[in-house]
This record gives structure tokens, C-alpha cells and sequence, in this order.
């Protein structure tokens, strides 16, 4: 029995590293286009790598519309909005919340995505859903708010850790069974000292765990609380006086701008 | 040249044609584009502002491009458009 799940997780490992090669590969390509557009400020070059990444297929959702923002943001900035457009469309889809930062895209831009946006998605705070879904599987609120990196790194170590801290936990009962069932004196000492270093082990690796795990949650409440706050700060009314002189003496309006 | 004036007239027509079209073409200017990050509100030699990152069309010479916004440093820089190659300028905007 032992030798069949050894054999399942060894093809298991192969097959994710397999996976995650390609994915890598493909990941590199759109890596580079973002890349190019905000590190050396070239939308040719990055629509031409994103393109080639979105051809080569086999990427994740949140990338996919990642890939998608970049590639608008690409076209928007050689002002051909026209080709940007199915592109926003295509990130909506891919993620009907979407926002892009408020920092890369001009307000106008981000209208867009509001424009493109169907009218039933429900897109309010971010910060709770995000939270709620991280305490549920580690890792699943940041991949909600499209961060891929951290989502991964949460879920493998939460469960790495605690998958250890179960595996010594059931050495240690096995020693403790051993243990008690044992009548050689110097194999009784040996087994009991075997079984409590299990157990600490055990504890040490469910505290680590556990404190993944709470990282983890606190983590996705705090990106999800920056990503509600971007979009307040986009969607903000601003108020401002407006004084123009006239023959007659000056007059003072109220702009009330959507920006 | 007097048996054939037609000649003379079509090739006429051709190098003015020619001409009109090189002049238009240097006149034209190169497709520069300035991405701004974040974005930012750009003038070119004092000019009119438009939001950045976009792309405007510069006949060849020098130009002084500044860009900001509210909250950050602003950037100038000048940038020199040679020919009809297409450019790109990054400006990068840091808090103040």
C-alpha cells in the first residue's frame, strides 16, 4: 500500500514539474512583454511577446487576464483603442471584476473596463470575499485578487507544513504504540524517545503551519483592503470651485468630475 | 524636347509629385510614444496637456517634454526626433 502512494506521489511530482515547466515557459513570454511595456517603455515590443504568450495558450485565468490588461494598456498607449477594446473584453471575461491599478491606467482607461463590464457583476468589497475564501484553502483569496505568485507559494507552504506536521504526528502515535506494546527494556527507551521527537516535530511543524495559515489570511484581507481602496479612489467624485472672470466681474461654478 | 512635349510634361508631373510626397513624409514626423508611470499629464514645449501614456506624431527636431501629476515630482526631459522611426520615451513619476 505504502509503495502504490509513494508511486502516486513521485508520478504526481513529475507530472507538476512537467506542468509547471511549460507554464513557466509560457509565463516567461508574458513576463517579458509586461516587462517591455513598464520597465523600457516599449508597447510594440510588449503586444508582440503577450500576443505570442496568448497564442502559446496554457495560461491560468488570472494570467490570461492579466496578459489581456497589458496587452490594452499596450494598444491604448499607441492610441488604438480600437484594438485595445476586445482586449478589456477579453480580461472582463476572464475576470468580470477586474480593475486595473489606478496608477498604471488614466481614468479614461479604467472607464473602459467599467464600460466593459456586465451590468449583474456583483463587485463590491473585495477585502471580506478575499478573506473568506483564504480561510477556506490557503492561497484562493489571493488568487481571486490575480495574485497568482503569492497564491501558489501560501498553498504549497500551508500544506506542505501541515501535511508534515500530520506525518510526524502519526509516527509518533506508531512509537507510542510500539512503545506500549514492547517488553525489550533498551527498545522501550529507544521507541519512547523516538515517539516524542515525532511529537515534537509534530508541534513544531503545526505551529509553522498554523501561522502560514493566519499569514495567509491576514495577507488576503490586506490585498483585498488595497485593491477596495484603489477602486474608491478611482471611482471618487471630486469637487472643484471653478473662477472665471467675465467682463462683467467673475463668476464661481461647482465641477463635479468622475474621476 | 520640342517633338515631345507630353514627355516632358508627364515627367514634370512626376517629380513634383515625388517631391510633394518626400516633403509631406519629413514634414509628417515619427510616431512617438510616451509612456508615463503612473500615468501623468504631458506637455510638449508648453503646449497643450494630454494624459500619457499615447502616442502623437513629432516632425523631426527637439523637444522638451514634461510630465506630471499631482502628488509627484515632475519630469523634464528633452527628446530628440530624428527620422520617421517610431520612438518610445518612458517617464517614470516618483512621490514627493
Amino acid at each position: 500500500m505504502r509503495r502504490y502512494l509513494l508511486f502516486a506521489l513521485a508520478l504526481l511530482c513529475v507530472l507538476g514539474t512537467t506542468q509547471f515547466a511549460q507554464a513557466q515557459a509560457v509565463t516567461g513570454d508574458l513576463e517579458a512583454g509586461i516587462r517591455a511595456y513598464v520597465e523600457d517603455g516599449d508597447p510594440r515590443e510588449a503586444i508582440r511577446q503577450i500576443a505570442t504568450a496568448l497564442d502559446a495558450g496554457e495560461i491560468a485565468t488570472t494570467s490570461r487576464a492579466r496578459a489581456h490588461v497589458y496587452l490594452a494598456h499596450a494598444f491604448l498607449a499607441l492610441g488604438d483603442s480600437l484594438s485595445a477594446l476586445p482586449h478589456i473584453q477579453s480580461a472582463i471575461a476572464a475576470q468580470p471584476c477586474l480593475l486595473p491599478s489606478a496608477d498604471l491606467a488614466p481614468p479614461e482607461w479604467i472607464r473602459m473596463y467599467e464600460r466593459a463590464r456586465p451590468a449583474n457583476a456583483s463587485c463590491g468589497s473585495r477585502m471580506l470575499g478575499a478573506g473568506l475564501r483564504s480561510m477556506v484553502v490557503p492561497g484562493w483569496g489571493q488568487l481571486s485578487l490575480g495574485r497568482s505568485t503569492p497564491s501558489t507559494y501560501f498553498f504549497a507552504s500551508t500544506v506542505a507544513a501541515a501535511g508534515a506536521a500530520l506525518f510526524f504526528q502519526r509516527r509518533a502515535d506508531q512509537r507510542y504504540s510500539d512503545y506500549q506494546g514492547s517488553a525489550d527494556l533498551i527498545e522501550v527507551t529507544t521507541l519512547y524517545n523516538q515517539a516524542e521527537g515525532a511529537r515534537r516535530g509534530a508541534l513544531v511543524l503545526g505551529g509553522v503551519a498554523t501561522a502560514l495559515y493566519a499569514w495567509n489570511v491576514v495577507d488576503a484581507l490586506l490585498a483585498g483592503a488595497s485593491r477596495d481602496r484603489s477602486i474608491a479612489a478611482v471611482r471618487a467624485v471630486a469637487l472643484s470651485p471653478v473662477i472665471t472672470a467675465t467682463p462683467a466681474g467673475a463668476t464661481l461654478a461647482l465641477r463635479i468630475s468622475w474621476d | 524636347l520640342q517633338r515631345d512635349p507630353y514627355r516632358l510634361a508627364i515627367g514634370l508631373i512626376a517629380g513634383l509629385c515625388l517631391a510633394a510626397v518626400a516633403t509631406a513624409d519629413a514634414t509628417h514626423g515619427a510616431p512617438v510614444t510616451i509612456v508615463a508611470i503612473p500615468w501623468g499629464s504631458a506637455r510638449i514645449d508648453g503646449g497643450a496637456a494630454f494624459v500619457v501614456p499615447s502616442t502623437v506624431v513629432l516632425a523631426p527636431g527637439e523637444y522638451r517634454l514634461t510630465v506630471e501629476r499631482n502628488g509627484f515630482s515632475p519630469v523634464e526631459r528633452t527628446i530628440r526626433v530624428d527620422g520617421s522611426a517610431p520612438q518610445n520615451h518612458l517617464v517614470r513619476l516618483d512621490r514627493r
